[in-house]
């Protein structure tokens, strides 16, 4: 089943079990659910802090990094144990049966 | 994993040469000044840049991958909002290289060659993350 994941207007898509494409806002929300119960470094994270004009640390805190690449990577490493879906390169012209956005 | 990390210090070295070259052209060509010459530049770096992950195993792009990886999301990043700039904050790390570098490859362990190489090939910017991944690991 293809799938995309838009970036704002672009999207991303994946060839991906059906099991996958069904419930894939399922996943979203629970790769959501997951990641904000990770503390410290973790490669879907980084700290940041923002400091405003007049030197006070408005920010300071994990803010989550990560793109359509980390999210399928979790489905297939972490949810399935196994390669359940698989980027397509060659995008062109393609209709997906189902779209998330990022 | 480690070991293969100092396996590839020349092949890291030759990439964070490509990657800064690479960005210095895109940096000019965002400020409009292109030029034939400057197209073919770009397209020469970035064959440089495949021809050197052609002749990297599997094993070696993983620990690669992993090593800009750990650069970015082992370092915080401060951002100053008065003159919109960035500053690389060091992190305390408490995990051991070999620690780190499992983590940072766990999440692309079905990756293959050509979808490993396809995402360094799709990347503008790595130098910093290859610096910083390079001196968390010690291998600068």
């Amino acid at each position: 089943m293809i799938v995309s994941i838009m970036i704002q207007e672009t999207p991303f898509f994946y060839d991906v079990i059906d099991e996958v494409g069904n419930n894939l806002y399922k996943l979203q929300l629970e790769f959501g659910q997951w990641l904000s119960e990770i503390e410290g470094n973790h490669p879907f994270k980084k700290y940041t802090e923002i400091i405003e004009s007049n030197g006070e640390v408005s920010f300071a805190g994990y803010i989550n990094i990560y793109g359509p690449d980390a999210f399928i990577g979790w489905v297939n490493v972490e949810k399935y144990g196994e390669k359940v879906a698989v980027k397509i390169k060659n995008d062109t012209h393609l209709t997906p049966a189902v779209t998330i956005h990022f | 994993m480690y070991m293969i990390a100092q396996k590839n210090i020349k092949v890291l070295k030759q990439l964070k040469e490509i990657f800064t070259q690479l960005e210095d052209l895109y940096e000019s060509e965002q400020n409009l000044s292109v030029t034939t010459q400057h197209t073919i530049k770009i397209t020469e770096f970035c064959s440089k840049l495949t021809a050197v992950l052609h002749s990297c195993r599997l094993e070696d792009l993983r620990v690669i991958y992993a090593i800009c990886s750990i650069g970015y999301h082992e370092r915080g990043e401060r951002h100053y909002y008065e003159n919109n700039t960035r500053e690389i904050i060091e992190l305390e790390l408490s995990e051991s290289e070999e620690e780190l570098l499992k983590k940072h490859s766990k999440y692309i362990e079905f990756l293959n060659e050509e979808e490993l190489s396809d995402y360094f090939l799709s990347r503008v910017r790595l130098t910093q993350d290859l610096n910083e991944g390079m001196k968390i690991l010690k291998l600068i």
